[in-house]
């Protein structure tokens, strides 16, 4: 019996191991990608991590161009190119031309969504025109590969762009009441900036956010953890380093209409700004009152963009209204992109400034 | 060959062993379009659930040499029950190997043939079931410890991200909805405890045998709807009813740091432990109830056919689920009518003193 138990035990053995199993030199290891639609189908520019070159701890980057009918036909045709296949389980970040995000991500989503090497944390983002222009541009630095994913990390992290894998911006485009909105990437002076958003509706591209803007909505939307407000410009610049922001909604019903309110409570700390002053309680609520009318100011013309110009519901109210109030939403969940446009709503913010790093005052 | 009727089974086994049993479909639980109270559901499947299991004790535990089928309906209807419901634990162990060999598939090994993972299977539950019983009652404990301790740790983990306002609103899809989902998908895997609750309970060490089974259901109960709930909270809704092992992918995506990756482990080796144990009780009800009297001869053939069962059929994984959809209306008459007929018949018969006796 013990044999029997050994040998069982044994042939399980069989069951781990590799999932597709390939050698090295026969993959392309795939760190970021650049899709654009075009007439016949998808363009796709792969940066490829090569191992060959780059420093000890980062591969170098490599680049290949590849064309199909559909993404499926345009991945798996490359390998007749280089006798490569393309390994997308490392891929982290996948960049789509603002074109092709006006036409529409759900052949797109769809395709790395049912694509079992592709990890559903990797992060998706808007350019500012082709996004193989974009990335072409890379070519010629010498930047490593991962480097752009790592800076659409660094920039989520500082609050600069919101942080969307690909599970997260699947669920917001498949729930109610809430539109998906993605980080935007764009060049100046040969430089890559990742900052600000992208607004969709459905899985459209309907609009987009500058980086104050973008913050706000994070902030709005409770996806905010972390990073910096300024207020003014200049010699008169006071900035504050966000330590902790919480958001609340909360939606009723008057007379007819819908009112929602955001409640946005944030503590910060001064960093720059009120040197050489003592920090006294009538200044501290000085500073703090300045911070409070900023986020305001912020918040309404978030609110203006949101419901005047684009029309589309990123804050997630519906969402709060299906979830806490599903009879109101049985009555304008059919229509709550109109709804939504007609919708009073209004911020209240709560600044505390707290201590901060080696000077209290 | 050691007999798995030479002993018997502490409560904390058979409550080790029925939990892993009902946990067996903790990988694909709340996918192929569960709705967003699959986790409501589930509690209220484990406390129905532990309204059952005494009646499945009292038909399981022999009385006068005959058990509750035969009590109820004669020697000769009562085994004919009893074997229909062989049949029927025969398949139900298909279904789990087909789950399992579909998830190793798609997880670990997408080329390799299903026949060779459905084979290798089949050589450990028949390993398992020469072992018999007592020995898989002993394994249970560390098995318990390492699933369970496996499944919060992914809980634990996961603890950031949720998004704790997915699991609202409760009752959306309406009261008649709510029970086609309860009926189809959350009752199954505790009905399907009666396999297993008909080879354990009569090896109870004690009097009391329905007790581990009553407090391991509503254990799964609460167990598996935490689990549903943080798939919804992580996953969203409806996004995380569309994947085929929500929890797997739930795990996937679940960020502890950069050094830390892989945690799909916490939930695969749970799902694939507890499909294994499930199989091997649902294949021990099977010799006990098609009367097998050469074990050493008909035991692999059970596992065999088992294994067989489970390749019928082409496709993938989506293939593979899609029968599932109207699995948990065809056990609900031989798993929950039959019993439930017999435990009637067999107490008025006993009131009315036309008791059967072999």
């Amino acid at each position: 019996m013990k044999r029997m138990l050994a040998a069982s035990a044994a042939l399980c053995m069989l069951l781990c191991g590799c999932g597709d199993y390939r050698e090295i030199d026969r993959r392309d290891i795939v760190s970021t990608v650049a899709a654009d639609r075009t007439p016949e189908g998808y363009k796709l520019l792969l940066e490829i991590a090569d191992m060959s070159s780059g420093a000890e701890n980062s591969p170098g980057a490599r680049w290949l161009s590849l064309e199909g009918a559909s993404l499926t036909e345009a991945v798996e045709g490359g390998v007749a190119g280089t006798g490569r296949q393309a390994y997308l389980g490392h891929m982290q970040l996948v960049v789509v031309g603002d074109e092709t995000a006006r036409q529409g991500l759900d052949d797109l989503l769809g395709y790395l969504q049912r694509t079992p090497d592709v990890h559903m944390t990797l992060a998706l983002a808007v350019a500012e025109g082709r996004a193989e222009t974009l990335l072409a541009g890379q070519q010629e630095s010498e930047a490593a590969a991962f480097d752009l994913s790592r800076a659409a990390i660094g920039a989520a992290q500082e609050g600069q762009a919101p942080s969307m894998p690909l599970y997260r911006f699947i669920a917001d485009r498949q729930e109610e009441g809430i539109e998906g909105i993605l980080p935007r990437i764009s060049q100046e002076n040969g430089e890559i900036r990742i900052e600000g958003a992208a607004l969709f509706r459905g899985d459209k591209l309907a609009g987009k956010l500058d980086p104050d803007l973008t913050q706000m909505l994070l902030m709005a939307r409770g996806m905010y953890d972390s990073g910096v407000v300024t207020v003014g410009e200049g010699e008169k610049a006071v900035a504050y380093i966000v330590r902790r922001c919480r958001a609340r909604q909360e939606v009723e019903q008057s007379g007819g209409s819908i009112r929602a309110c955001c409640t946005i409570s944030l503590e910060l700390e001064l960093s720059q700004g009120g040197h050489g002053e003592s920090l006294d309680e009538d200044r501290k609520k000085y500073y703090e009152s300045m911070a409070q009318a900023e986020i305001e100011r912020r918040f309404a013309a978030l609110r203006a963009l949101l419901q005047s110009e684009y029309g589309v519901d990123c804050l997630g109210i519906g969402r709060h209204i299906h979830r806490f109030h599903p009879s109101l939403w049985e009555q304008v969940g059919e229509d709550w992109d109109r709804q939504f446009m007609l919708c009073d709503i209004s911020a209240q913010v709560d600044v505390k400034l707290v201590g901060s790093g080696r000077s209290l005052r | 060959m050691k007999d798995a009727h030479n002993g018997k089974l502490s409560g904390a086994q058979i409550f080790c062993l029925l939990a892993l049993f009902l946990s067996g479909g903790v990988g694909t639980m709340g996918g192929g379009g569960a709705s967003r109270d699959a986790w409501l559901l589930m509690l209220a499947a484990g406390a129905a659930a532990a309204a059952v299991y005494p009646v499945y004790v009292r038909l399981a535990v022999p009385e006068g040499g005959a058990d509750g089928f035969e009590r109820a309906f004669g020697p000769a209807a009562g085994r004919a029950v009893r074997k229909a419901l062989g049949a029927a634990a025969v398949l139900t162990a298909a279904v789990d190997l087909r789950v399992f060999a579909d998830f190793t598939a798609a997880t670990a090994l997408p080329h390799s043939p299903r026949i060779v993972i459905a084979a290798i299977m089949a050589g450990v539950l028949i390993a398992v079931l020469r072992a018999g019983t007592e020995a898989l009652g002993r394994a249970a404990g560390p098995a318990f410890a390492v699933v369970f301790g496996m499944l919060a740790l992914s809980f634990a983990a996961a603890w950031t991200q949720l998004d704790w306002g997915a699991v609202l609103p409760i009752g959306e899809t309406g009261a008649f909805s709510l029970l086609q989902s309860f009926v189809r998908g959350s009752i199954v895997p505790f009905l399907e405890g009666f396999f297993a609750l008909w080879v354990l309970a009569p090896m109870h060490n004690r009097q009391r045998p329905a007790r581990p089974a009553v407090a391991a259901a509503l254990f799964a109960g609460v167990f598996l709807g935490s689990v549903l709930m943080k798939n919804i909270m992580l996953l969203g809704y409806p996004a995380g009813g569309r994947y085929f092992f929500p929890s797997y992918t739930a795990a996937s995506v679940t960020v502890i740091s950069e050094f830390l990756q892989r945690q799909e482990l916490l939930v695969a080796v749970p799902f694939l432990m507890c499909e294994l144990f499930k199989a091997s009780l649902c294949l021990m009800f099977a010799v006990r109830a098609l009367g097998v009297r050469r074990r050493r001869l008909w035991e692999p053939v059970l596992c065999a056919a088992a294994a067989g069962i489970s390749l019928l059929g082409r496709g993938g994984v989506a293939e593979a689920i899609a029968p599932l959809r109207f699995y948990g209306q065809w056990l609900f008459l031989p798993l929950f009518v039959v019993p439930a007929a017999a435990a009637v018949t067999a107490a008025l018969r006993a009131k009315t003193g036309c008791n059967h006796k072999k």
